[in-house]
């Protein structure tokens, strides 16, 4: 056994090694490595180079994504809490034309839900087939995008979605439109008060974290990073009801005296606040934005003018206070003309020796001029200055405008007595009817306000006391049978006020001879006034072109109806009143 | 090593593993609170897109454009007069 096996050994021992050639082996091994390299390298190329686009689009759509959360603009009301500017969610229906194709079945259905021809909406798909991103149907009522989205889906349409915005809706219309302003696509503040607080009514975007699908829609929200903050309210000082009133019935006079412009202003009396304030021609937020005809333009307040026959009060509020003439003082205006330097300033009428009343109710120009130049020019520049003129009214409103009034140093004897009767300054109707504002408050100057206060602001003391009442009993002449304007009167209340008819100036320089602006400023009830307006028509064509005839019953009309919804009692009743004791027979 | 900073040690890697396994609660916990804030914040969307709405309807309904129409049209209402008016104090 065991030498079977030693002689075993000893035959392989003694046969020739012969070692088997690998080659062919190792070759196939080498190849079908540089085969698998090459084909990795390839697969990196491709990938890489060639469908990185499609790869790339396709992992953006299956990552986490910070989004922005939009805030809620605040709503803008009037003061008693009426909705003038109001932000609501409204949908878009967005197509991405890389997931639907032109060529989708089921295309009619969608078209049909969006009543809109297929055909139409094929050429679109086809001629924004490279972008991401399309508008189907801008601006739908929330549950329609929703209805039309579900129409989609059920007939298996891809890449169909709703994009959210926030439109902002003027339910007010063209009433508001210059004092609000407007907002644009992406709700910030363009125009008016919603560019004045747009920091306050925008409030602050949040943002968090989302996981989205395929299709782009949001699958979950992962993490809040931070949380949006809502825009404040806004309370206007201004009264819808009042604005409504106001707004008619300046569109009705600069409509029915074929006028180029209009504008009016109504303060409270009491507190500054800007009840109403009203400009043509207007324009509707809501729809057509376009400024033809400088129709955006806030005119109250960014439009001056020469005050003209509308500043006489002043002259004698001045004289007044500087106790150069007291309210039974007489001045001789005859012949009705009166020359100052190279200047004549002439009345209609020779008026002869008048009191200061008939001075106000005539609206005599010789009888300003020679108040005017009889005043100390620092104490009549001091009053007229603190009335606000050549100031800003500072209510934040972008673009209002200060107005001129030349410093007194810079006088010469002209300037002093144009300025009487209201040429050489210039105001806006809000700096007019704040300056009347000043003798309804007995003096007393308070900053007007576009927003609502919850006090009455502290005012800075212009006139004194005495000398406010007793011009604003003087201007009650002008609204009698005798004065200019007795179109203002309101029954049962006692109306102050001023007539001004200005000759505009044209592009010259030169005072034009056919071109006037009609003013009236005026205040109700005399007594103790509570209401405060100023009008302004400007370029009346038609019969008319009076202050007194034009922008007087605009006032009229106004006032008579904020006296009776504000229920102010009537002080200028001719019968006596019945007692409550007499109606019921009861003592 | 002593017994004393033995137990130190210990005690610290415990709390080393409760803080992370709090720190993964609490993520996941603010998580879900998230989507329920979410949730909450959908409704008061949509129950504000309601109001909204609502409140346009309103102010569409009661402009005082239409009630003047309606009440000088339809219903024949008018001011009164001066001469229908009596005081009483």
């Amino acid at each position: 056994m065991v030498a079977r096996r030693q002689k075993k050994a000893d035959r392989i021992k003694r046969q020739p090694v012969a070692v088997p050639s690998f080659v062919w082996r190792r070759r196939a091994v080498v190849a079908l490595f540089v085969m698998a390299g090459s084909v990795l390298i390839w697969r990196g190329v491709d990938q890489q180079v060639l469908e990185r686009d499609f790869l790339q689009s396709e992992g953006a759509d299956r990552y986490l994504e910070r989004v922005r959360q939009e805030p809620r603009r605040g709503i803008i009301t009037d003061r008693r809490g009426e909705v003038l500017a109001l932000s609501t969610p409204v949908d878009s229906l967005v197509a991405d034309p890389r997931l639907l194709r032109p060529d989708a079945p089921h295309l009619d259905l969608l078209a049909e839900a969006l009543d809109m021809p297929a055909k139409e909406i094929r050429e679109r798909l086809e001629r924004y087939a490279s972008r991401h991103f399309m508008y189907l149907r801008k601006r739908l009522p929330p549950g329609r995008a929703e209805y039309i989205l579900k129409v989609a889906e059920a007939g298996g349409l891809e890449g169909v979605h709703i994009e959210r915005k926030h439109r902002r809706y003027y339910p007010e219309g063209e009433v508001f439109a210059h004092v609000l302003g407007f907002t644009n696509a992406n709700d910030q503040g363009q125009e008016g008060l919603e560019r004045a607080f747009d920091g306050e009514l925008q409030g602050e975007g949040g943002q968090k974290l989302v996981l989205r699908d395929g299709r782009r829609r949001v699958v979950e929200n992962v993490e809040n990073i931070r949380s949006p903050r809502d825009g404040s309210n806004l309370a206007l000082s201004l009264d819808a009801r009042l604005q409504y009133f106001a707004y008619r019935e300046l569109k009705a006079a600069v409509h029915r005296h074929r006028a180029v412009a209009g504008s009016a202003v109504l303060l409270d009396a009491k507190t500054g606040e800007v009840l109403a304030m009203v400009n043509q021609p207007g324009f509707n937020p809501n729809g057509d934005r376009s400024n033809k005809g400088g129709r955006l333009r806030n005119r109250a307040l960014t439009d001056v003018f020469e005050p003209g026959s509308t500043m006489k009060p002043f002259v004698v509020a001045a004289a007044l206070q500087q106790q150069i003439v007291e309210p039974s003082s007489f001045i001789d205006t005859s012949p009705g003309r009166f020359k100052v330097a190279s200047l004549t300033v002439r009345d209609h009428d020779d008026l002869g020796r008048i009191d200061l009343r008939t001075l106000l109710s005539r609206s005599s120009n010789v009888g300003a001029a020679k108040l005017a130049l009889s005043l100390d020019r620092a104490g009549y520049w001091g009053v007229l200055d603190k009335l606000g003129f050549g100031h800003s009214p500072l209510t934040g409103y972008p673009a209002e405008s200060s107005g001129y009034l030349p410093y007194f140093r810079d006088w010469v004897p002209v300037d002093q007595a144009t300025l009487s009767y209201g040429y050489g300054l210039s105001a806006s109707a809000l700096q007019l009817a704040g300056a009347y504002a000043v003798l309804a408050n007995d003096g007393v100057r308070l900053p007007v306000s576009l927003l609502k206060q919850e006090a009455v602001p502290q005012g800075e003391a212009v006139l004194r006391a005495p000398v406010a009442r007793a011009v604003r009993h003087m201007l009650e002449a002008v609204t009698g049978p005798e004065g200019t304007a007795p179109q203002a009167q309101v029954h049962g209340y006692r109306v102050a006020g001023k007539t001004g008819t200005v000759r505009k100036l044209d592009s010259n320089g030169e005072y034009s001879e056919h071109r006037y602006r009609a003013l009236f400023a005026g205040m109700a009830p005399v007594s103790d006034p509570r209401f405060v307006m100023a009008v302004v028509i400007d370029e009346p064509r038609g019969k008319h072109y009076y202050g007194g005839l034009v922008a007087a019953p605009v006032v009229s009309s106004v006032i008579s109806e904020a006296l009776r919804l504000l229920n102010v009692p009537p002080d200028g009743l001719d019968k006596p009143r019945v007692r409550l004791a007499q109606l019921r027979g009861v003592q | 090593m002593s017994r004393a900073n033995l137990f130190r040690m210990l005690f610290l890697v415990i709390a080393i593993l409760i803080s992370g396994v709090a720190v993964v609660w609490l993520k996941n916990q603010s998580r879900l609170l998230f989507v329920d804030l979410q949730k909450l914040r959908a409704e008061h969307e949509l129950a504000s897109m309601e109001w909204g709405r609502l409140q346009l309807e309103l102010a569409n309904v009661g402009s005082l454009e239409d009630v003047m129409r309606i009440g000088t049209g339809r219903l024949q209402m008018h001011a009164p007069g001066p001469e229908h008016i009596v005081v009483i104090d």
